[in-house]
């Protein structure tokens, strides 16, 4: 699913992002991607977007070959990708079910089947209740819920969250995760950047710890050490 | 494109008229005052430009003949001069002596027993033509002069007139080129600016949708079409308030100067507005769909 092979990004003001980091993840995984701020966590996020470009080494997510795509491909490839930040990011002027709608709009699909679709993942994110709310209505779990189902409308095979519990307390953390997980039993490979320990430790997933933007530790089935 | 992408661009364009009232507002009062400038440095040119050439008709050539010429010749000349490739053929008029003596008293306010002592052919017959043009003056004086008749004594031509007249005509026209060129430069840029301060507030907006996997199309669309409904309607408004004043403009013109309509024609609401409606249309519409996309170009680069 992604490959990344002696991936390096140096930003124009000389700060490291990512050294030399190669990483394969298959189609269908769980990933967290951890490490203190600074460690690489989110270029490793915006570099699998195509938010910034590699300065040298590749990444390749299915068959896209990312420093090969031209600016009229990017929105095709993106299309591919779900993704959920950490502020959310919800139009604020739209409902909720009309944020989840305009992700299928921008892929030019009928009405009949944005009618058909969105009320199912509205249900699947436990939000039906909430349609017609404005983001502003709604806490920030309901908030992330939004997004998430935003992110999942046009059922992408990836899902990228930067720090998407970064904002919750942490009961409304592990209905976030949850539903993740529950993303990812359906076939979705997801990738998660965050520093939520306990969360990382009880999942028991694949952990990838950064540190100064190299990889220093890769466990199958990890948890959330501290750098020594 | 899908029928219901296309409803989908229309209504957000509405949609977000409505929600920024202030700046759709300010924006139409933009174009309209730019569009309303235009619209009147036009209809003084075009009317500056009709005078003139009016002005440039009514200056004749005349051809003077000698009085050796008999009735036969001068019928012959006649056909001649009908016969040279730019003379309007219908312009061509015959000026005895008696028709010459009459105007001439006629012009001078003169009292015609001043004239009593003189030969009835004191003044001389001649042909008044008019080239369909004024660049073609010259070319037909050529002709006059190749034709080589005898009896032609002297070719007149206004040429002080026609020169100063040509020369004011096309100081008017690199003049009111300058000026409307520059009125929509300048509409353009109060445009951008006034639309991208409402962009600014949407710049979220355009990234989320970048992340979504909008296409710059997709995102430039409802732009667009904002754009374009700003324009048209910025158009609409100075066209209605320039008809209203040019036509009561022209009415109070022949009601007070009645030797004014004599002199010169103005030309019809209807000659100014069949040119200055879609070409207001077009220019609005431009004007806005320009300002709108420039305004928002530089945050498609996500």
């Amino acid at each position: 699913m992604i490959l990344i092979s002696n991936a390096t990004k140096l930003y124009d003001n000389g700060v490291k992002g990512i050294d030399n980091v190669s990483l394969t993840i298959q189609s269908g995984e769980f990933v967290f991607i951890v490490g203190s701020t600074g460690s690489g966590k989110s270029t490793l996020i915006r570099l699998l977007l195509k938010e910034v470009d590699l300065t040298s080494g590749q990444i390749k997510i299915g068959r896209d070959n990312l420093s090969d795509l031209t600016r009229h491909q990017m929105p095709y490839f993106r299309r591919r990708i779900g993704v959920v930040f950490q502020d959310f990011r919800l139009l604020t002027n739209k409902t909720v079910y009309e944020n989840v709608a305009f992700a299928m709009r921008v892929v030019e699909a009928p009405n009949r089947d944005i009618r058909r679709s969105v009320p199912v993942v509205l249900a699947q994110v436990g939000l039906q209740k909430k349609a017609k709310s404005y983001p502003s209505q709604l806490s920030g779990g309901e908030q992330q819920r939004a997004a998430l189902a935003r992110a999942i409308v046009n059922r992408p095979p990836l899902i990228l969250a930067d720090e998407p519990t970064g904002n919750l307390d942490p009961g409304t953390a592990w209905d976030i995760m949850g539903l993740l997980e529950d993303i990812n039993d359906r076939g979705t490979t997801v990738v998660v950047a965050t520093h939520a320990k306990e969360l990382v430790d009880e999942m028991q997933k694949r952990v990838i710890t950064l540190k100064n933007g190299a990889v220093i530790r890769d466990l199958a089935k990890g948890g959330y050490y501290d750098e020594d | 494109m899908r029928i219901s992408s296309v409803r989908y661009y229309v209504s957000e364009a509405f949609k977000n008229l409505f929600r920024n009232h202030l700046m759709t507002v300010a924006a139409i009062l933009t174009v309209s005052a730019c569009l309303f400038i235009l619209a009147v440095s036009l209809c003084l040119a075009l009317n500056i430009d009709y005078l003139l050439e009016q002005m440039e008709q009514s200056l004749s050539v005349v051809v003077y003949l000698s009085d050796e010429l008999d009735a036969d010749q001068v019928n012959e000349l006649y056909k001649r001069i009908q016969d040279i490739p730019y003379v309007k053929a219908d312009s061509v008029k015959y000026i005895s002596h008696e028709m010459a003596i009459e105007r001439f008293i006629e012009s001078m306010d003169a009292d015609p027993s001043l004239l009593d002592g003189l030969p009835d052919n004191f003044l001389p017959r001649s042909f008044e033509l008019e080239a369909g043009d004024l660049a073609y003056r010259d070319v037909v004086i050529e002709e006059l002069k190749g034709l080589a008749f005898r009896g032609v004594e002297k070719i007149g031509n206004q040429e002080q007139y026609v020169g100063l007249l040509t020369t004011i005509n096309n100081g008017i026209r690199v003049v009111s080129v300058i000026v409307i060129a520059g009125l929509i430069v300048l509409s353009v840029l109060i445009i951008v600016n006034t639309i991208k301060i409402t962009v600014n507030s949407r710049r979220t907006e355009i990234t989320i949708m970048k992340y979504v996997g909008a296409t710059d199309w997709f995102i430039r669309w409802p732009f667009i079409i904002e754009g374009l409904l700003i324009g048209l309607i910025g158009a609409a408004v100075p066209l209605f308030f320039s008809w209203l004043s040019y036509r009561n403009v022209l009415a109070v013109l022949r009601d007070n100067f009645i030797s004014v309509e004599e002199l010169f024609d103005f030309k019809t609401t209807f000659e100014i507005f069949s040119l200055l409606i879609p070409l207001t249309l077009i220019l609005g519409a431009g004007i806005g769909i320009i300002g709108s996309v420039t305004s928002m170009r530089k945050y498609l680069r996500v």
